[in-house]
């Protein structure tokens, strides 16, 4: 092992250790630790939200599906940039205010609270545990990949090394560790990224040499449609492009970036940066896999190294080391998002709000970060023998959570009348759908699993709202002001918060529903 | 060449037959005469309807100040 290649690595490692706790006395309170106080600006939202959605994926599946398909894999690339910077513009703005009317720091918290029903806070809280920790498998697992090839030691050391690292300073720093760390990660893996890909098309020969090397080895790399016309056909090649963009809307660990904005109009800064740096970086990351088949050739067994594989080939050793940086950063910046998302889900979510709610906040945060700690270790376990590769992992996992709560996110904030039947019709019935398909591999009109969910969502919800009774008048206030443009008038943060808590307190009284009296620490 | 993820990806679905992939045209000639150009222009316009729709967001932003 090369001390050029492990240097930069160990000094990257100290330095978002270093961050986790210099976070952690940055942590005065609750909202801190969950949400950062709503005080992070645009451009560290903008790289937290572009680190947390990339993932391990970005440097095992992406070249690995390039390597294999060529030009094709950009139908998966397409998405990314106008997802990522849509999710801002488009959900961030509003999504931004009305957590804030509402006081929810979660978004099983947003969806009680906007839909006033304990029951879509327990259902948001369960999807989020199985599809995260279905997802954190592939994160480990792309760590033992890349960790293995690139320092030569073996699968599991290298997971190993990934998950401990990550747990260590998110339980420590919590959001404020998360976001910081993903700002450093993100520049990180966006220069790495370019520099890797720039640097092998120029060893290659140029443009017009690549796709030459490219279109000698099979013609069809160079075309839209891939090898085997495996894009061929407008839903094969749309259904990338919709997978990614829903995805962007409804990833839980995304979409909480939305709650911890500074103001309603940062999410409109956030967006042109995410826009510009998204549209330059998802091209580089996939297409390094088409370069590599070139400098490479086309015997690589297992196709998910191949971008890991071409730092070697390309980089002097030092580069090499950085990128290994990178590459690992994006693993983190994702699991980290993830761990996050399993304290803030089961300390906030579900012990304050039904299991422990007069527990000291020290208490449920600590318990939170127990059970994360479970989880992390538990689908490492699971990571150690991998159920299958990376971008099938991912994608399915990706799936779910863009139908459980893509649709159920845009339409609370863009359709007055949306009601809790629609959005729990709209997840079960979706998710139901979508698990439904894969395992049968039943595709009904040539609809692969996830199009046929995603129709299936749309149509729940609208029917599930329609035969539900309309929200009552405080309902389609708070939606009036949650949509309007500028800033919240004087005194309504929080102030639908305060009348859903009154309304509880008298659900508590007269025992309909269980729950907790207001923490009065909770207000920002 | 297509990969066990491709292949999944496609999987179930009906081959349809491949296009573009004539062997008499150079790689440089295919991307251009193939259409996988329109990639980069994708890429191109996400970033032009960004700007919009950061300068569009902006004006009603500051509208709603003013009101």
């Amino acid at each position: 092992m090369s001390f050029g290649v492990l240097a930069p690595f160990i000094i990257y490692l100290i330095a978002v250790l270093g961050i986790g706790i210099v976070s952690m006395r940055l942590i005065k309170n609750y909202g801190d630790f969950m949400i950062g106080g709503r005080r992070i600006g645009p451009w560290v939202s903008s790289f937290a939200l572009i680190t947390s959605y990339m993932s391990g994926y970005t440097y095992t599946a992406a070249p690995g599906v390039a390597y294999s398909g060529g030009w094709s894999s950009m139908w998966w690339a397409t998405g990314d940039a106008p997802g990522n910077a849509l999710s801002f513009g488009l959900l961030g703005r509003r999504l931004r205010k009305f957590s804030e009317l509402l006081g929810a720091i979660t978004l099983p918290e947003y969806y009680e609270k906007r839909f006033k029903s304990p029951a879509l806070r327990v259902l948001a809280s369960i999807v989020i545990i199985i599809t995260v920790s279905m997802y954190l498998v592939a994160q480990w697992q792309a760590s033992g990949k890349l960790l293995s090839v690139t320092f030569g030691t073996n699968y599991i050391i290298g997971a190993t090394i990934g998950a401990a690292v990550v747990l260590a300073y998110t339980l420590l720093g919590g959001y404020l560790a998360v976001v910081y760390t993903d700002f450093l990660q993100g520049i990180l893996m966006y220069v790495g990224t370019q520099v890797l890909f720039w640097m092998a098309l120029a060893r290659v020969g140029g443009w017009g040499a690549w796709n030459d090397a490219l279109a000698a080895i099979n013609p069809e790399l160079v075309t839209p449609f891939g090898p085997g016309g495996a894009y061929a056909g407008f839903l094969l090649a749309a259904t990338p492009i919709i997978l990614i963009i829903m995805g962007s809307f409804g990833l839980p660990h995304v979409t909480i970036r939305h709650l911890s904005l500074k103001n309603p109009d940062t999410a409109r800064k956030a967006m042109l940066i995410t826009g510009i740096i998204v549209a330059t970086f998802a091209f580089a990351y996939y297409m390094v896999g088409a370069v590599s088949l070139v400098l490479l050739g086309g015997n690589v067994q297992d196709v998910e190294t191949t971008g890991v594989r071409l730092w070697f080939e390309v980089l002097p050793p030092a580069l090499a080391g950085l990128l290994a940086s990178a590459a690992v950063a994006s693993i983190m910046s994702t699991a980290d998002g993830f761990l996050m998302l399993l304290v803030s889900t089961v300390a906030h979510d579900v012990l304050y709000r039904f299991l422990m709610p007069k527990a000291p906040e020290k208490q449920r945060i600590a318990i939170g970060r127990y059970v994360a700690a479970a989880v992390a270790i538990l689908t490492f376990l699971i990571a150690l023998r991998p159920p299958a590769l990376v971008f099938t992992i991912v994608i399915f996992a990706f799936g779910g959570m863009a139908l459980a709560f893509g649709v159920p996110n845009l339409f609370s904030v863009y359709w007055k009348r949306s009601t809790k039947t629609g959005v729990i019709a709209c997840m079960l019935c979706s998710l139901g759908v979508y698990v439904g398909c894969t395992y049968a591999k039943f595709q009904p009109f040539g609809l692969q699993p996830f199009m046929s969910g995603l129709i299936v969502a749309i149509l729940a919800f609208v029917i599930g709202t329609l035969c539900s009774p309309q929200p009552d008048k405080k309902q389609e206030e708070l939606f009036t002001i949650g949509t309007a443009y500028g800033e919240l008038p004087a005194g309504a943060a929080g102030s639908a918060a305060l009348a859903f808590e009154a309304a509880a307190a008298e659900d508590v009284l007269s025992s309909r529903v269980p729950r907790a009296l207001p923490d009065p620490t909770l207000a920002d | 060449m297509a990969s066990n993820t491709e292949a999944q990806w496609a999987s179930g679905s009906q081959q349809p037959t491949p296009k573009g992939g004539d062997r008499t045209l150079s790689g440089s000639q295919l991307f251009w005469s193939s259409g996988t150009w329109l990639f980069l222009l994708g890429q191109g316009l996400v970033i032009v309807l960004v700007v919009g729709l950061f300068f569009y967001l902006g004006k009603k932003e500051a509208q709603a100040r003013k009101g």
